[in-house]
């Protein structure tokens, strides 16, 4: 009796499992961008389809509650903070948007603008042809500000010549060049 | 009584020389057989202006990419901005004495240095970049014959007091550094950011793999539908034609045989073959002079001056009853024949700053080797105005997604590539699609010519075109149907 009990605990720790499996991602689903961290006011959205599905896109802030309001998540803390601690509330960013893929190979694509600085939550819905969700992926992302250009843009030729050297350089290659 | 008789003598040598006059004045008459079609008030009142494009007017920059930072690129439109005008004026103003340097860097800098605000001018083609200077009449560059051909000018905001060329042969990148930051880049790039535009991405950003470069726009509405066009040369048998061919064998063909083959197409010959000129039903012109070439060589803005002028007396670089068109070079490349070298210069034509591509063929394409044109293609159209403004000027569409394009074809493009060489027998699925978006130069959209035309049904077709590796494949704008494709390098 208790070896059947441990086999049917067994058998039903597998379904489960394989169940939960297909419920949380699908593998010819996935979500190629946003990348888990980008810098700017704008996010590229993109997920990959390798066989003919219907996916349902969303696109969440997850923000924390400050008294009664909803504020952005500072994207420094991210890193620091341990968010599983905390209550995140999901605020739309966009209206979610269904997706048809008929080939064998498809990209959905959207870009949001005027993004703020914060965390961010991209969940993708798998559906099947009665429109029942199959399985799901998500992805999060912290939306940084803008870099800094001046600081960065220089050090990129720090190791060639200095400017006189290679004038003197060039100067010499072009009177011994013949 | 010897008065007559003295006067008989220089009588008879008048009357022969009038007789040796009038029969000069006949056989010149009967030789050149003279028909009333032939018969031109030009002639008589001198030859009409000839219509030659400058040679900048038709050097213009395949494509211009502005990256706003962050991975948000465009694509610019002359319409809207006249960048490439503010990049020669730039050019123009800059001090050679004010260059510190001229410095190889790498392929990683470049592309670091692109990654901030940046602006880059995209020829198909490579130029020599000292008779570029030169022919534009642009400030001189001290080095500048380091660099060699270039293909690329580009400038960044992450080192605005430099500028940035290419060399695609050579496969190097140069900085130019000068004194001061080039001010006047900056002010396009921000005018660029305040007008609205189509956002760009690279392909790797769409489909997850970071090291493919090239940039397709994420969602484009147009208003491009299918336009109606006549072949320039629709009857062969017309004064029209005639004309044309008398440009390139003269007014009474000596020497020349004229071959009618069943199948439409007119051949004119001289002597033995040395000069061909051949124009099919469909009113296709292949002109062949096999002379060897008497002039010496040539660089490239010479010959690129003589294509020009030969087609200019040759055809002519706008159809007599068309909608204006620009020709601007598609291609441009070295050739070589029994060690005389040359250019062969691909022209194509924009409809209101929409190119124009045909399947299979070019609207012109000249070789011309030591001054000499020895193969010049000819292959126009004719559009009338009002239709293509009523066929253009409509509501907006949505074009078929230009990632998903290449994701749906990608094997279609491969099977085009397979016949030009590549082996991509060992590859399928994604690892396929991979390879074959990583070989893709450009993403454009244009007008497409299809080779065969069912009866009455000519139409231009709004196309997606891709480049890869010097073919043109073309896409419907609204399906992503395979329409055909154009290798650059064949003739």
């Amino acid at each position: 009796m208790k070896k059947t009990i441990m086999i049917l605990v067994f058998v039903a720790v597998l379904l489960c499992s394989t169940m939960f499996s297909v419920a949380a991602s699908d593998p010819d689903v996935s979500i190629v961008s946003p990348s888990q961290t980008v810098s700017g006011s704008s996010l590229l959205v993109s997920v990959k389809m390798t066989a003919p599905k219907t996916i349902k896109v969303f696109v969440y802030e997850e923000k924390e509650k400050v008294g009664d309001t909803l504020v952005s998540i500072d994207p420094t803390t991210v890193s620091t903070e341990n968010f599983s601690e905390k209550t995140l509330f999901s605020v739309s960013v966009i209206t979610p948007e269904t997706f048809q893929g008929t080939g064998s190979l498809q990209f959905y694509n959207k870009q949001i603008n005027d993004v703020s600085p914060g965390l961010y939550r991209i969940k993708v819905e798998v559906h099947d042809a009665s429109n029942a969700v199959t399985a799901t992926s998500t992805q999060r992302t912290v939306v940084m500000p803008k870099d800094s250009e001046v600081a960065n843009g220089s050090e990129i030729f720090q190791s060639q010549q200095t400017g006189a050297l290679q004038w003197v350089q060039n100067l010499l290659k072009s009177i011994f060049k013949n | 009584m010897g008065k007559p008789k003295r006067y008989i003598e220089p009588m008879k040598n008048v009357i022969l020389v009038v007789l040796f006059v009038t029969t000069m004045l006949l056989l010149y008459f009967f030789w050149g057989s003279p028909i009333s079609g032939s018969f031109r008030i030009t002639d008589i009142i001198g030859e009409e202006q000839l219509v030659i494009p400058s040679s900048q007017a038709v050097i213009q920059p395949e494509r211009i990419d502005v990256h706003f930072g962050e991975g948000n690129y465009t694509v610019l439109e002359e319409k809207h901005v006249d960048a490439w005008e503010q990049c020669l004026q730039l050019l123009r103003s800059l001090n050679p004495e004010e260059v510190q340097a001229l410095e190889e860097i790498t392929a990683e800098q470049f592309d670091r240095i692109m990654e901030f605000r940046s602006i880059l001018y995209r020829f198909h083609y490579e130029m020599p970049l000292e008779s570029f200077l030169k022919r534009f009449q642009l400030q001189e560059i001290p080095g500048a014959d380091q660099v060699g051909d270039f293909s690329l000018i580009g400038f960044s905001s992450g080192s605005p007091e430099s500028l940035f060329v290419y060399s695609k042969s050579e496969n190097k990148y140069f900085r130019v550094v000068y004194q001061e930051p080039h001010v006047s880049m900056d002010e396009l790039l921000t005018a660029v950011e305040e007008i609205p535009s189509v956002s760009y991405f690279r392909i790797g950003a769409l489909v997850g793999r970071d090291d493919n470069r090239t940039l397709v726009p994420l969602s484009l509405n147009t208003s491009l539908d299918e336009v109606p066009y006549t072949p320039e040369f629709e009857d062969l048998n017309t004064g029209e034609v005639k004309a044309f061919a008398q440009t390139f064998f003269g007014e009474s063909f000596d020497f020349v045989r004229k071959i009618e083959e069943s199948k439409g197409t007119h051949i004119y010959m001289y002597g033995y073959g040395e000069k061909v000129l051949t124009i099919s039903a469909e009113g296709r012109v292949e002109y062949k002079n096999k002379e060897t070439p008497q002039g010496s060589q040539q660089n490239y803005f010479d010959a690129l001056d003589s294509a020009l002028q030969f087609v200019a007396t040759h055809g002519g670089w706008q159809p007599d009853d068309s909608m204006e068109m620009s020709p601007v070079v598609q291609s441009a490349r070295t050739v070589e024949n029994e060690k005389r070298k040359g250019y062969r210069f691909i022209f194509g034509m924009q409809l209101s700053e929409e190119p124009l591509y045909l399947e299979g063929s070019h609207s012109i394409m000249v070789e011309v080797i030591h001054g000499q044109v020895t193969q010049y293609l000819r292959d126009m159209i004719e559009i009338e105005e009002e239709e293509f403004r009523e066929q253009t000027e409509g509501s907006e569409r949505q074009a078929f997604s230009a990632i998903n394009m290449i994701a749906q074809n990608y094997p279609y493009i491969a099977s085009v590539l397979s016949e030009k060489g590549y082996d991509f027998s060992n590859l399928t699925g994604e690892a396929l699609f991979d390879v074959i978006s990583d070989l893709i130069i450009s993403v454009t959209t244009g007008y497409m010519k299809p080779e065969y035309e069912q009866e009455g049904e000519n139409a231009l077709i709004p196309a997606w075109v891709v480049m890869a590796d010097d073919v043109l494949i073309y896409f419907d704008l609204y399906d992503a149907r395979p329409l055909g494709h154009t290798g650059l390098l064949e003739s």
